[in-house]
């Protein structure tokens, strides 16, 4: 019976007019963003003042000097940002906190106001190009440990609020350095032996498509299980011999099945693509590259997505997930900061990394990584049970209090 | 003329209160995460553009709420006043709650110090919400199932993020925030296009 | 495993409001009749026999399973809703397949039975049409064809003619009386007509009570040698109307022929006539009513 009601699900669902606008979103989104990336695995050519972009350091120097050269900057200009949502938030100190960071910059660097000011002002004089400059650096005042730094950055996060660049959480991942010859060279090696070529690609696209794969499921579950209501066919089905779990779980896999064969499409498209760039160079691509991309990074999400859009429908009877699930995403997509291959994955549900480079960071987080899909995929099995009991109690009519309530009162208006 | 006022305070009872105290709900949870003092005029706009403006679809697709139900619209479709003008009052007040609200809003970050011509931004971001919301009720419309006019303009906000801003022109629904006001005469006329072609399409719906 | 419903004592309220009132009724096999005015709580006790609502207070067995045993009564239940439909994409025969699979029936059994069905209620010929290109009466009927398709020992209606042409209500109540030689068959209707071409038994509810429960003939017996009917003038119309409960009144001219209830003979030359369902059912509401005017 089970499989019979799964497989008529899934033609329900591929005659379903949501399904198909939410095919095209999924397809829209993947073409415009990812469509034909630019494939490069050419190995870097040495050159002088050659720039190869930037890696993270974590080496302690680094951070420090960054980080205070930094304050520095943002001191001198008395401009305080912070992103605690993604968007920028501005911070008026008043002056005793002025002062207070006026005197942590002068225990950290041994550097007065007046001389970090000449320095600044120097540093801007020499800046030729200012979007590929470095970043302006304060050395550390000798014998001041790390943990004092940690200690001052922690008093800096009090005065500025959570949001800013100071936080611990954000500068024990690194800190953007130039990187060098030697880095740029390593990276491209990364690319092609450890990732295999496809694995870098494979990285870029589920993290385009994991944007669009944090919204577009619930509108497709949400009118899924609207749906029996909108066709009065409620009652009909709830009287029916079946039991609630083979109800439910029939239609939540169908879901989930009819809605990852976009993703599986579009990833095939990008491994052509690898492969018909690779055709002739000395690279042994990995083909199996995307499938952890599609069942380990993309599919966790369509499922909590989807789980959680049908058991606040079945709870409700309304279309309140599509509203949660857009404040949930909004944040979720917004909040990650401005640097998209830090390896913050956190419970992040829409995970970012959006180089196909910087491999390494990846690797480092790979168990953090395998922490946020297990999770979300918990979650998403936590839903489902839910919503097989909501949907047992609605059939039992356990919660028909009044008639009416949680059965969604029809409205009706005579406007 | 009277009727007219009957029609607009029974919508309010009945249909958009819940939307309205949703809207409000969405802007007053706002400085948890954004930024609303000190603002530059592109910050601002930023703020309205990129959140604020996000209201407008859930408040405009809502006037075709309450006929969702085929039998209701059946029976209001046979009363006298014609569904058209029903829907064109309901817009009407939709719009003003928007106004109403944007209002408010903008007057808050300009007591919070933030610098920006007032009445400038105002329009453009009317246009703004005229044209997502329109877009949400012109789908729904369309495909007479209220997720697809929720789907729809999303999915344009997404790829409005995402995508080259020269691949969409005077489209572009942020184009305050990079000083491009004279864009939004673009989004607004298409605002209304939308609006008037989905009440054109929902009224003759049968 | 008897054929046979037992109700005993079922109560429930939502909050103050007393939809079901210490209801007791056995059902046996045959079409039997479910009597009352809109909100009088047919729809709860049917809901509540059809398992899609919570009993309260008291037992029910149907076929000597306890309601509470869901998972069994729903297999020996089938169901028609007062209002109702399916998914409108889909075609007669998809819908009927779809339940059916829902029902637990095999591919086997659904091929078999579910053309037959179609045949019965004459949609033959429509398997192929989308569920929304359907009217009102095809509905019905398909209504009828999903309700029986798992072949249950029982079949529930509810207000199964409201909104049918004659014809098609007709049509539907021989159906239904088909269909009640091997079941048992509960109607519920506020539609009189419907009772008294079909049912052999039938109870009568107002305010969540049972007023009456029977067969036709004791019912119809209540207000018999209670009915008269007489010719007025349309003058004195209003006065008799205040005095008597009026059941049916045709004019003709200037004159119109009154039919009324009375318990005792009228002061005035009316001819007695047999009683109708109407004019019982219209009797045991006045008595009713009197009741209240008391309290």
């Amino acid at each position: 019976m089970f499989f019979k009601l799964l497989q008529k699900e899934c033609m329900q669902t591929f005659k379903s007019l949501i399904y198909w606008i939410y095919v095209i979103c999924v397809l829209l989104f993947f073409f415009t963003q990812m469509g034909s990336p630019e494939f490069d695995a050419k190995k870097p050519v040495k050159t002088e003042n050659g720039v190869y972009g930037t890696v993270f350091s974590k080496d302690e120097k680094d951070i420090q000097e960054v980080l205070l050269g930094e304050l520095a900057q943002d001191f001198y200009e008395n401009s305080w940002r912070t992103y605690p949502a993604g968007f920028i938030k501005y911070v008026k100190l008043d002056e005793k906190e002025t002062q207070e960071i006026d005197n942590i910059l002068e225990e950290m660097t041994g550097l007065t106001e007046e001389q970090r000011r000449m320095s600044i002002e120097k540093f801007e004089e020499e800046i030729s190009q200012p979007y590929m400059s470095p970043d302006f650096r304060l050395p550390v005042k000798e014998g001041v440990s790390y943990e004092t730094f940690k200690e001052n950055m922690k008093k800096v996060c009090v005065i500025l609020g959570a949001g800013s660049s100071y936080e611990e959480g954000k500068f024990s991942q690194g800190v953007e350095v130039p990187a060098d010859y030697e880095d740029a060279v390593a990276e491209y090696e990364n690319l092609i032996e450890k990732d295999k070529f496809t694995g870098g690609y494979a990285r870029l696209f589920s993290d385009y498509l994991g944007i669009v794969l944090g919204i577009m499921p619930v509108f497709v579950a949400v009118t899924r299980c609207m749906r029996d209501r909108r066709a009065k066919m409620q009652e009909l089905i709830y009287v029916r011999k079946v039991s609630s779990g083979t109800v439910i779980l029939s239609r939540y896999i169908a879901m989930v099945v009819t809605m990852l064969l976009p993703v599986i499409f579009a990833a095939l498209y990008t491994l052509m693509q690898c492969i018909g760039y690779t055709k002739g160079m000395d690279i042994a691509i990995d083909y199996l590259a995307f499938v952890p991309s599609v069942f380990v990074w993309l599919l966790p999400e369509i499922m909590v997505v989807s789980a959680l859009g049908m058991f606040l429908t079945e709870l409700t009877d309304t279309a309140i997930a599509v509203l949660v699930q857009a404040v949930w995403w909004y944040t979720g997509v917004f909040m990650q900061g401005d640097v998209l291959t830090s390896g913050d994955f956190g419970f992040h549900l829409v995970i970012r990394h959006n180089s196909v480079l910087d491999y390494q960071v990846f690797a480092d987080h790979y168990q953090e990584f395998i922490i946020n899909r297990a999770f979300y995929a918990g979650v998403a099995l936590f839903f489902v049970v839910l919503s097989v009991w909501v949907y047992s109690m609605k059939r039992k009519g356990a919660w028909d209090f009044y008639g009416k309530i949680l059965r969604g009162s029809k409205r009706k208006s005579k406007a | 003329m009277e009727r007219y006022f009957v029609v607009a305070k029974e919508n309010q009872k009945h249909n958009l209160r819940i939307p309205f105290l949703l809207c409000s709900l969405l802007l007053i949870v706002s400085p948890l995460f954004l930024g609303m003092e000190n603002l530059t005029e592109p910050e601002t706009a930023k703020v309205l553009e990129y959140y604020v403006a996000l209201i407008s679809v859930i408040l405009l697709p809502a006037v075709f709420l309450p006929e969702q139900d085929k039998d209701i619209r059946d029976l209001l479709s046979s009363k006298y006043t014609p569904m058209a003008k029903l829907y064109g009052i309901r817009i009407i007040q939709a719009m003003l709650y928007l106004m109403l609200l944007l209002g408010v809003y903008m007057c808050i970050l300009k007591a919070g110090n933030c610098e920006f011509a007032f009445g400038k931004l105002y329009m453009g971001e009317l246009a703004t919400m005229v044209f997502l919301g329109g877009m949400g009720v012109f789908f729904y419309a369309l495909t007479d199932q209220v997720v697809v006019g929720y789907m729809i303009p999303l999915l344009y906000y997404m790829l409005n993020i995402t995508i080259p801003i020269n691949r969409i022109g005077t489209f572009y629904l942020f184009s305050m925030s990079i000083g491009k006001y004279e864009w939004k005469w673009t989004l607004g006329m298409a605002g209304v296009v939308l609006l008037a072609a989905g009440i054109a399409i929902r009224s003759k719906r049968k | 495993m008897s054929l046979e419903i037992e109700i005993k004592n079922l109560s429930k309220n939502y909050g103050k409001k007393q939809a079901l009132d210490h209801v007791n009724l056995t059902i046996s096999q045959g079409m039997f009749g479910l009597l009352g005015r809109n909100g009088a709580g047919k729809t709860t006790l049917m809901k509540t026999l059809v398992t899609l609502l919570k009993k309260q207070q008291g037992s029910i067995t149907i076929c000597g399973i306890p309601v509470e045993e869901t998972a069994e009564i729903r297999e020996i239940v089938g169901y028609l809703p007062q209002d109702f439909s399916m998914y409108p994409n889909m075609t007669v025969y998809e819908a009927m397949d779809y339940l059916g699979v829902l029902s637990g029936m095999s591919k086997e059994e659904r091929r078999k039975r579910i053309p037959k069905l179609l045949k019965r209620v004459n949609l033959q010929d429509d398997r192929g049409k989308k569920v929304k290109a359907l009217s009102g009466g095809m509905r019905r009927r398909l209504g009828i064809a999903q309700a029986i398709l798992h072949n249950p020992k029982v079949l529930i209606v509810d207000e199964p003619t409201a909104g049918l042409d004659p014809e098609e209500r007709v049509r539907f109540r021989n159906l239904l009386s088909e269909i009640a030689e091997e079941r048992i068959v509960i109607l519920s209707t506020h539609i009189v007509g419907d009772i008294e071409a079909t049912c052999e038994n039938i109870a009568v509810m107002d305010g969540g009570k049972i007023l009456f429960k029977g067969t036709v003939e004791d019912f119809l017996s209540l207000a018999e040698g209670k009915v008269y009917t007489v010719k007025v003038s349309k003058k004195e119309l209003p006065r008799l109307k205040r005095e008597y409960r009026v059941t049916g009144m045709l004019t003709t001219g200037n004159n119109v022929s009154v039919r009324f209830i009375s318990d005792e003979r009228p002061p005035f030359a009316a001819e007695i006539c047999t009683a109708g369902v109407e004019d019982a059912y219209m009797y045991l509401m006045g008595e009713k009513a009197g009741e209240m005017d008391v309290l």
